[in-house]
Formats: structure tokens, C-alpha cells, sequence
């Protein structure tokens, strides 16, 4: 009992460093030098900030909302700026799927999402139209995990792609 | 008692160097063990001293020997592919220095491929006059090498489409400890080698690598492995016997070595083999991950190309050549 207990703490403190570590790179980023990606990376500073909300329900919800508005505006920001670069026009509006598609299809800087990655940003699209739309529906602590490291993982991955 | 006693004041040395560094560093502007789950080994600190700057640092206390250079050499590898390929990648040698022609050479592919390389002694006196800091502002990334970021790249997510945990899950039992001596696992291989194909395999081969070239080293240098399979595949294997403990320094290397033998051409200009062969990994004991994943030391060496078997399942080596060729 007392080594779960010690594991699961380890495993918090580890998860912590790694959303950090992930800030720390984004702001270091050559993609932090665009306005767009600045207010993304004052999205994830909310992200991280949320954390120490007090109240369950609340933080659940804010981790949420500021984990799925990074992500968003992170990959719409990398569709259109890289539309621009090459001279592609962006039909319709750019949701989270449709920015995945977009890189998917045409990449950015020449790169795409890793399968796992791809899968992972799949599986946010499903996980958070339910959280955000389903009335008092929230996810287990395990499950708000696996969301949370797969909305800062996909993110971790986009930065690398060339600006 | 003496090799903790040393291991120790290593440590203690390490940890003081690094605090010099970070103390001439703008609080704010750097970030001490970040944590990238990608990576094998960690840098000790990031640094982003301007938005859109990033800086990873390496310290490196352990002997130069071609092994750890090589270990070295993934750090890099995989700081540019999971950070991005403009983080500007820094080693620093700690280690004491060997004045000896391979000795230079290790450390000149360490030179040539990280974009800021130092031994102690070039930057005690950077210390001293807290130079780090206007050292790291001035660093950039190696622009000739980014051909090879992006192309290693696009091998790795073509290569990790392979990897199953189904596949591979007796490699990561840690309960299965290595028994056998290697040399008992060589001749086991061997024969089932010849069973499969008709003829013994060749013993430790020289396979061509990238390596000379890429480091613009004065010696032309080849790797080594325990067979090569006989015509018509030629695969190259490797056996390894490891445990729960210490294998991912074995790992390290020989993911560098997968990386290295992919390649052909000069620095700037390197290119792809058209078709590559995928060594093989015989593995006697397990190589099971980290608690949180006990799959990451199997993964890693997939996503670089090798194929992996265990020692006892030796009889899975005709899939394996049938399946020799990216």
C-alpha cells in the first residue's frame, strides 16, 4: 500500500516536470516569436496555474478548458501560417480534428504527426466534446490524466515541427 | 565501498559545476532537470535566453570510451527530434582527458555533431570569468546536419507503425533474468542461424556507418556486431545480455549504432541507404522500462530500426530474415 501510494506521487511529480518542461520548450520554441503562439503560451500558463484550484470539480473544468483552448490555437495557428507559407487557401473553419487533418495531409514545415500522436489528438477531439458538453459529466482522475498528457505530449510534438 | 565513494564525488562534482553554470545565468531564462519522456537521458538544465531560443545541456563525467560517445550521440539524436531541430544542443566533457589518436577522435564526432561541445579544461576558465552565459547567447544550431534531423525523423515514425506490446511483451518480464553466459547464447543463435539458411553466420563482422564521416574523423571506422547472417541477407546481430538494472546505457548505444548505419555520404550532404537491412537484437535476460513504462527501452530500439527477439525464442529468427529489409 505504502509503495502505490509513493508511486503514484512519483508519478504526479514526474507528470508535473513534464507539463513545465513543456512550457519551458514552447517558450523557447522558434514559434514562440509568433503573437499568435504567445497568447498559447499564456493559455498553458493558465493550464498550469489551474492546478492548484481547490476545488475538484473546478479544477477539473479549467484543466479542461485551458488544456483544449492550448491545442486548438496552437495547431489552427500552425495550419494557417503554414497556408501562407506555401500559398494554400484554409476552407471553413479550423477546429481541432480539421487542424489535424490539415497537418496530417500537408504537414508543416515538411512534418506530420507521429501515429501514436495522431491517435492521441483523435482521442482529445472525443474525450473533450463530451467533458465540454455532457451536464455534470466529469472524468476520473486517471482518466483527466490520460487527457491532460496527451493534450501536452501533442503539443510537446507540434512545436518541433520547422517553422 | 571505493567505486560509491568515487561515484559519489563525481556527483558532488557535477552538481557543483552545474550550479556555477545556472548561477550566471537570469533567473527565469533557464529550467534545472527537465523531464522529456522521449528522451533516454535527460539534459541537466534548458536554457532559453531570448524567446524563441532553446538550449539543452548535457554533462557528460563518464570516461570517453567509443561506447559512451555513442550513448552521447543518441542524447543528441534524440534532443533534435524531440525538441525540435533548432534547440541548440550542448555537451560539456567532464571526464578526464585521454591524449590518444581514438581518444581524439571520439571526441572530435562529439565536436562535429553537437552544436556547442567543450572538454573541462577549454571551459574551467568560462566558469571562472562567467563567460557560460554570453556562450550559450552566442550558440547556434548546425544547420548542415538538419537534412539528417529530418530525415532520422521520418525513419522513426515509419519504424514505430511496428511496434506492438503483443509483440514484444516476454522482452520487458523483469522477472526474467539474464542466466546464461553470452558465449552460450552466441553458439545457440549461430545454429539456429544455420538451420534457418544453410550455412553459418559470419562472426564479428565490421559493418560500413556514417560514423567517420560524420565526425570528420581521421580514422574510418566501422561497427562492430557479433554475426552477419549469410547470403543473401546479411543482417547484423547483436546479443545482449541485460536486466531490469543499467540497460539504458546499453540501449543508448545501441540505438546510435542502428542510426549510424543508415546512412551513407559526407556532413551536409548525407544521404539514406536505398534499402536497409533491420539488425537484430538477441536478448538474454529483459529489457524492461521504468515503472510508468515498461515498454520504452523495446520502443525506442524499434523506432530506430532494430528488430528484437528473445534469447529464448531463438526458433523466431526465419521471420525475422524474411522480414530483414525496411
Amino acid at each position: 500500500m505504502q509503495s502505490m501510494k509513493f508511486n503514484g506521487c512519483s508519478e504526479m511529480l514526474t507528470f508535473k516536470k513534464e507539463i513545465e518542461t513543456i512550457l519551458f520548450t514552447l517558450r523557447g520554441s522558434p514559434w514562440a516569436t509568433h503573437a499568435d503562439v504567445q497568447k498559447v503560451i499564456s493559455e498553458y500558463e493558465h493550464f498550469i496555474g489551474a492546478a492548484k484550484t481547490p476545488t475538484q470539480t473546478r479544477r477539473v473544468s479549467l484543466q479542461i478548458f485551458h488544456a483544449s483552448r492550448a491545442i486548438d490555437s496552437l495547431l489552427k495557428h500552425m495550419v494557417e501560417h503554414e497556408a501562407n507559407r506555401v500559398g494554400r487557401a484554409v476552407v471553413g473553419y479550423l477546429n481541432l480534428k480539421r487542424s489535424l487533418n490539415n497537418i496530417q495531409r500537408h504537414g508543416v514545415g515538411g512534418q506530420r504527426f507521429a501515429t501514436p500522436t495522431e491517435t492521441d489528438v483523435k482521442d482529445l477531439t472525443k474525450a473533450r466534446n463530451r467533458y465540454l458538453h455532457v451536464a455534470d459529466d466529469f472524468p476520473a482522475d486517471r482518466d483527466l490524466r490520460v487527457f491532460l498528457n496527451q493534450a501536452a505530449r501533442a503539443i510537446g510534438e507540434a512545436i518541433t515541427f520547422p517553422v | 565501498m571505493e567505486s560509491v565513494v568515487a561515484e559519489e564525488k563525481e556527483r558532488k562534482r557535477k552538481d557543483k559545476i552545474l550550479k556555477s553554470l545556472i548561477d550566471q545565468l537570469p533567473s527565469g531564462s533557464f529550467q534545472k532537470n527537465p523531464y522529456f519522456p522521449n528522451l533516454l537521458n535527460q539534459p541537466e538544465l534548458l536554457i532559453s535566453p531570448a524567446p524563441g531560443k532553446l538550449i539543452a545541456v548535457f554533462l557528460y563525467r563518464q570516461r570517453l570510451t567509443w561506447r559512451s560517445a555513442l550513448a552521447s550521440l543518441e542524447d543528441l539524436f534524440e534532443a533534435k527530434l524531440y525538441m525540435g531541430r533548432d534547440t541548440v544542443a550542448v555537451a560539456y566533457d567532464l571526464s578526464e582527458i585521454r591524449n590518444d589518436f581514438e581518444g581524439d577522435d571520439m571526441r572530435r564526432l562529439l565536436q562535429n555533431t553537437f552544436d556547442v561541445f567543450f572538454h573541462l579544461d577549454f571551459w574551467k576558465s568560462d566558469i571562472r570569468e562567467g563567460r557560460f552565459s554570453n556562450t550559450m547567447q552566442r550558440s547556434a544550431s548546425r544547420q548542415n546536419l538538419f537534412r539528417l534531423w529530418d530525415m532520422e525523423k521520418e525513419f522513426v515514425q515509419g519504424a514505430l507503425r511496428r511496434f506492438s506490446k503483443d509483440r514484444y511483451q516476454t522482452l520487458v518480464d523483469r522477472d526474467h533474468l539474464p542466466s546464461r553466459a553470452k558465449e552460450a547464447v552466441v553458439r545457440q543463435t549461430e545454429v539456429a542461424i544455420e538451420e534457418v539458411t544453410g550455412a553459418f553466420p559470419q562472426r564479428e563482422p565490421l559493418v560500413d556507418s556514417v560514423k567517420g564521416s560524420l565526425g570528420s574523423l581521421s580514422g574510418r571506422y566501422k561497427l562492430g556486431f557479433d554475426f552477419v547472417t549469410p547470403d543473401p541477407t546479411h543482417v547484423p546481430v547483436e546479443i545482449v545480455r541485460v536486466g531490469r538494472y543499467g540497460s539504458r546505457d546499453t540501449v543508448r548505444y545501441l540505438m546510435t549504432k542502428a542510426r549510424l548505419m543508415r546512412y551513407t555520404g559526407e556532413t551536409g550532404q548525407l544521404e539514406r541507404l536505398g534499402q536497409n537491412v533491420r539488425p537484430l537484437l538477441v536478448v538474454e535476460g529483459n529489457l524492461a522500462g521504468p515503472d510508468h513504462d515498461p515498454y520504452r527501452y523495446v520502443r525506442s530500439l524499434v523506432s530506430v530500426g532494430w528488430e528484437l527477439i528473445s534469447a529464448d525464442a531463438v526458433n523466431e529468427i526465419q521471420r525475422v530474415l524474411r522480414d530483414a529489409y525496411v
